[in-house]
Formats: structure tokens, sequence, C-alpha cells
């Protein structure tokens, strides 16, 4: 078996997108206050700012990007018609766009759910020998195997990892999306992190 | 077999690893899409403008929608407060243990049937076979009197130690507003055996 070098992967990736694309606080204030008039080319931008990270979220709740397009356009569409109802007390403009499209792909993997496939297929990955340890772990870089554990996670623990590195939420924002005290995050995300390392090792053997 | 990587130790740089290493690539934007969000805003200042002759199926399903989400989010309101969990949310705090540290997390819903109750946490010793837990609601009682108890249930940990649990229980925490966990030795006796494990004060 040859050794597996080195996986090169790109420093400057969507981890930067939040903070090129919202230069300060009091942009998006602005462009929120002027969606509350209705202002398209205020819902336009803010969608704009928002789908990469909406979407990569999403991505990782469904499974499927098509789905996940479909989820967020969604959900832009509830933001537009009860954006009466959001303040800026609280977590903030994203944690709340979050929210709502965490509700939206709940809502779509339970329809999903009660689909029948013809052809067996699970949830996610169950059944993709991509992600069956033994077919994984013969060829896998460090990555890999850290992306292999991070799949056997339970839901929750997914979900708040997540939260955190591919919607680049904050605790209080997490908290906030999940319905839950920041000290609770806090606690779930150290138990998550501790259970991902632990499923590290095992993936490793 | 391969080498177990070689992790970074703090939460915090593991946090920043794992952003660099999950990769979630998505397409560029879809006009389609950008238009239907143009089109959703315009319709929902002006719900009577005067519709093009023409529109794609993502504008038509944008504007179903814009009708329809009012009285989802009217539903949404009544049904639960945002997230998969039915019912309103009453109470969110810690589970202190006997010293007073935050041991867990438990939050209290009042549904259609009760309160619904969610504790979590991972710092409860698992207990000898036949032994468990019984989650209590107790109401203050004066004089030296023995304070009345409502049972929600009992419980053990998983396999792990984690005791991520739900109970419904038919009772006002306005009425019983100290949320008791115990360890029950006993089967055999409904009473509680006394022996506090972790608290929550849902008045505080």
């Amino acid at each position: 078996m040859e050794p597996v070098g080195p996986v090169v992967v790109p420093i400057a990736r969507a981890r930067s997108v939040r903070s090129m694309t919202t230069p300060t606080d009091g942009d998006l204030r602005s462009l929120v206050e002027r969606a509350r008039d209705g202002d398209a080319d205020a819902w336009e931008a803010i969608y704009l700012r928002l789908r990469p990270r909406l979407t990569r979220y999403a991505v990782r709740r469904l499974g499927d990007v098509t789905a996940a397009e479909d989820a967020v356009s969604e959900a832009m569409v509830r933001a537009i018609s009860t954006l009466d109802r959001f303040r800026w007390r609280g977590a903030g403009f994203d944690a709340w766009m979050f929210g709502i499209v965490r509700n939206v792909a709940l809502e779509h993997g339970r329809r999903r759910s009660r689909t029948v496939h013809d052809d067996g297929r699970g949830g996610r990955g169950e059944t993709d020998p991509r992600t069956q340890p033994e077919t994984v772990a013969i060829e896998a870089g460090d990555h890999e195997l850290v992306r292999l554990a991070l799949e056997q996670l339970s839901d929750l623990d997914r979900e708040i990892i997540d939260l955190r590195i591919v919607a680049e939420l904050s605790i209080d924002e997490t908290a906030a999306v999940l319905q839950k005290r920041s000290g609770a995050v806090r606690m779930a995300q150290s138990r998550a992190l501790r259970r991902l390392r632990e499923r590290v090792e095992e993936v490793s053997r | 077999m391969n080498d177990v990587p070689d992790l970074p130790e703090s939460d915090d740089e593991l946090l920043a690893y794992l952003g660099r290493v999950v990769d979630t690539p998505i397409p560029p934007v879809d006009d389609a899409r950008v238009a239907a969000v143009r089109e959703a805003a315009r319709a929902r200042v002006s719900p009577v403008a005067s519709a093009p002759a023409q529109r794609t199926p993502l504008l038509v399903a944008a504007a179903a929608v814009v009708a329809l989400v009012v009285g989802v989010a009217v539903g949404s309101t009544v049904a639960g407060d945002g997230d998969d969990t039915p019912g309103t949310l009453e109470f969110a705090g810690p589970l202190v243990g006997p010293g007073g540290d935050d041991q867990g997390d438990v939050e209290v819903r009042l549904t259609g049937i009760g309160r619904l109750i969610d504790i979590d946490t991972d710092l409860l010793p698992i207990l000898p076979v036949g032994e468990f837990y019984e989650v209590w609601f107790v109401a203050p009682a004066g004089d030296g009197a023995e304070p009345a108890r409502i049972s929600a249930g009992t419980f053990h940990p998983d396999e792990d130690g984690r005791s991520v649990v739900r109970m419904t229980a038919a009772v006002d925490p306005a009425l019983f507003p100290l949320l008791e966990i115990t360890a029950e030795p006993d089967p055999d006796d409904p009473t509680s055996s006394g022996d506090v494990v972790l608290r929550a004060q849902l008045d505080g």
C-alpha cells in the first residue's frame, strides 16, 4: 500500500466568506431595515451574503445540494414574510435566518424520510460504501479519517459542530438557533468534540 | 491500520481544524433563485401587483409560499417555538449537583397534554442493575411538613453514561417549582429515597 501523502487543503475557503462579505454589522443592520420596507435590492443582498453559509449548512443537514438550495429558497421566502417578527435583541439576524433554515430542513427531512425508496437506500450514508470504515480506512489520510469520524457522530453532535464550523456561528448564535442556553451549547460542544476525538481514534484502528 | 491523526488539543483549535477539513462545495448562484427572492419581496409589499404573463415554476412556488407562510408562521407559534420540539418553552436552565455546580440542562415546555421535560446530562453515574433515577416535581411545604411530590418518571443513563431524557408530566411548575432527580435503589418502593443527585429551580 502506498503511503498517503499530506492532503493539501485550501486555507482561504468558506471560513473567510463571512468576513469578506460582511464588512460591518452596521451594513447588515442597514440592509435588514431596508428589507423591512420591502426593498428587493436589500433582500437580494441579504440572500447573496448569507447563501454560501446557509446552503452549506443545509447540505450538511439534508445531504443533497438541490434539496439544500430549495430549503434555503423556502427559508428566504419565510424570512421575507416574517421579518416584522424579527428583533435585534438577542443573537442577531444570522442566527434568526439559520433558525428558519433549520426548521425548513427539518421539515424537508421528515418529508423525505416518509418517502419509500425502492432501492432500499436509507438516510445519510447508511449504505454508501464510501463511508464504510473498512473501505475508507484502507486509503485514508488524516482528513478523510476525521471526516469519516464526524459522519459517525450522533445527529445532535454533528449539528452543533456544523453550526459552529459550517454556519460559522458563535456559541450564542448557535444557542439561539437550537433554543438552548449558551452554557448548554458550550457543554454539548465539548461533549461532541470529545466524542469526535474518540471516534477518530476508533476509525484509525 | 492508520496512524491516529494528531488533532489539535484545544476545542477552539479543533473547531478551526474541522473548518478546514469539512468541505461542502456548493454550485454558483442561480439567477432564477435570486429572481424568486426579489419577486417574493415585491409580492410582500405589493400583493395586488399585476402578474406577468409568464412565470417560472420557482417564482410561482415563491408566490404561493408567501401566501401560505403567514398561516404557517402563526401555526408554528401555536405548535412550537421554532425547533422540532412541540410546545412552548417555559423554562431552560441548569441542573445543579449537591455542590451547586452545573451538571446538565433541563427544559420544560407547555404542551396540550401537560409539561414536556427534556433532561440532558452525562455526569450521572451508571447505577447497578435494578436501580434507577427518578424525576420529581416538588411543591414547597411549610412548617417542616413533607413537601408534595409528583413523579415524572424514571430513567437510567445509556452505556456511554449519557442521560438524554424526555418525559411528560401533568404538573404545573408554578405549583411545583422544584425539579429533583433522585437515585432510587429500591424498585419496589414508590416513594422518594431522598437521595437528590440533581435539581433545578423552575421559578428562578
